[in-house]
């Protein structure tokens, strides 16, 4: 599994994933949850398989039975979801506003 | 006696007129579900890789259809989600493709994708990973010499992997899904060709020796 720098929009898509890994996930189904258009999300996707932090298969279903291709999903990886967390932690440590030191604290900061 | 004439005239005409607009709406409906689809054909094209055809095929292909189908009998909200989603990734066709690592069944020559004959009797097949793709579990057929184990595996099966396995046995194109999904059985020779192993061979003979009585019911029912 490779390395990657996640952004934001990045960590919105991890962050589904990660409500359940072992959860198969669709495209278009993606597309919902985050807001995301096909055109930022589908070259996301091919980044996180390319890197081995997701897996995509085909769905093993009978076509004619159910009347509908079967559809490819996407499922995080064991290694991935680790390094996920961690980098959503960090994210969230870097996107985090920080405490405003109340005024008394500030004043006495200064006279001393 | 006339105005009933002219009113059976115009009865008449009004149904001429609704089915001839419901034809024409029925047209419309269905030009207007090409437009997405040309728009993903191009966006594929665009791809400039091997693996397009699968990743149009497997991936976009269906996620269209599936938008297609829930906006169902609202032509025009099909239209716009369509083509919103399709123009998406056509404008991304390239990024995509900076990333795409997905093997296509073109990387193996077409020569190899069909069967060499009765002298060598051995079907080819995509690489896959063989443990992932091992649903019947006929990786243990290397483990067990030659036809014994076969027919121990064999017997093993239930119908219904049986009913999955035999008509991916009967495929001639080899590269398909179903086929590196039944049987994963395979070895690899010094120049790169993947074949199916001897006992794999001994499951399919005896597979299309159970044909004639299953054939019946398996492709009857397709």
């Amino acid at each position: 599994m490779q390395d990657l720098d996640v952004t934001p929009k990045m960590a919105k898509v991890l962050k589904i994933f990660l409500e359940d890994p072992s959860k198969p996930r669709y495209g278009f189904e993606l597309m919902q949850l985050t807001g995301f258009a096909s055109g930022s999300l589908y070259p996301m996707l091919a980044k996180f398989e390319g890197a081995g932090w997701l897996t995509g298969e085909k769905e093993d279903i009978d076509s004619h039975a159910e009347g509908r291709p079967a559809r490819y999903t996407y499922t995080i990886t064991g290694a991935a979801v680790t390094a996920a967390r961690v980098q959503l932690a960090e994210l969230s440590d870097l996107y985090r506003p920080p405490t405003p030191i109340p005024a008394r604290l500030r004043s006495q900061g200064s006279t001393s | 006696m006339t105005g009933f004439l002219y009113a059976g005239l115009l009865l008449l005409g009004g149904m001429v007129l609704a089915a001839l607009g419901e034809l024409i709406s029925e047209e419309m409906r269905g030009w207007l579900d090409l437009a997405p689809h040309a728009v993903l054909r191009l966006a594929a094209r665009r791809l400039c890789s091997k693996g397009w055809s699968t990743i149009y095929e497997d991936e976009w292909l269906p996620e269209l259809a599936h938008i297609l189908r829930g906006a169902e009998a609202r032509p025009i909200t099909r239209l716009i989600a369509g083509t919103r989603f399709s123009f998406g990734i056509l404008i991304s066709a390239n990024r995509i493709a900076g990333h795409l690592r997905r093997k296509a069944p073109a990387e193996i020559p077409p020569s190899r994708h069909l069967f060499q004959g009765d002298k060598e009797p051995t079907r080819l097949i995509e690489r896959r990973d063989p443990d992932k793709d091992d649903l019947l579990g006929l990786n243990n057929l290397n483990r067990l010499p030659g036809s014994k184990a076969a027919s121990t595996i064999f017997r093993s099966l239930s119908q219904e992997s049986v009913d999955m396995l035999l008509p991916s046995m009967n495929m001639q194109v080899t590269h398909q899904p179903p086929i590196a999904e039944a049987v994963p059985t395979y070895t690899t020779d010094s120049d790169g060709t993947i074949r199916l192993t001897p006992a794999a061979l001994e499951v399919r003979r005896q597979l299309q020796h159970m044909a004639d009585e299953t054939r019946g019911r398996i492709f009857g029912r397709q």
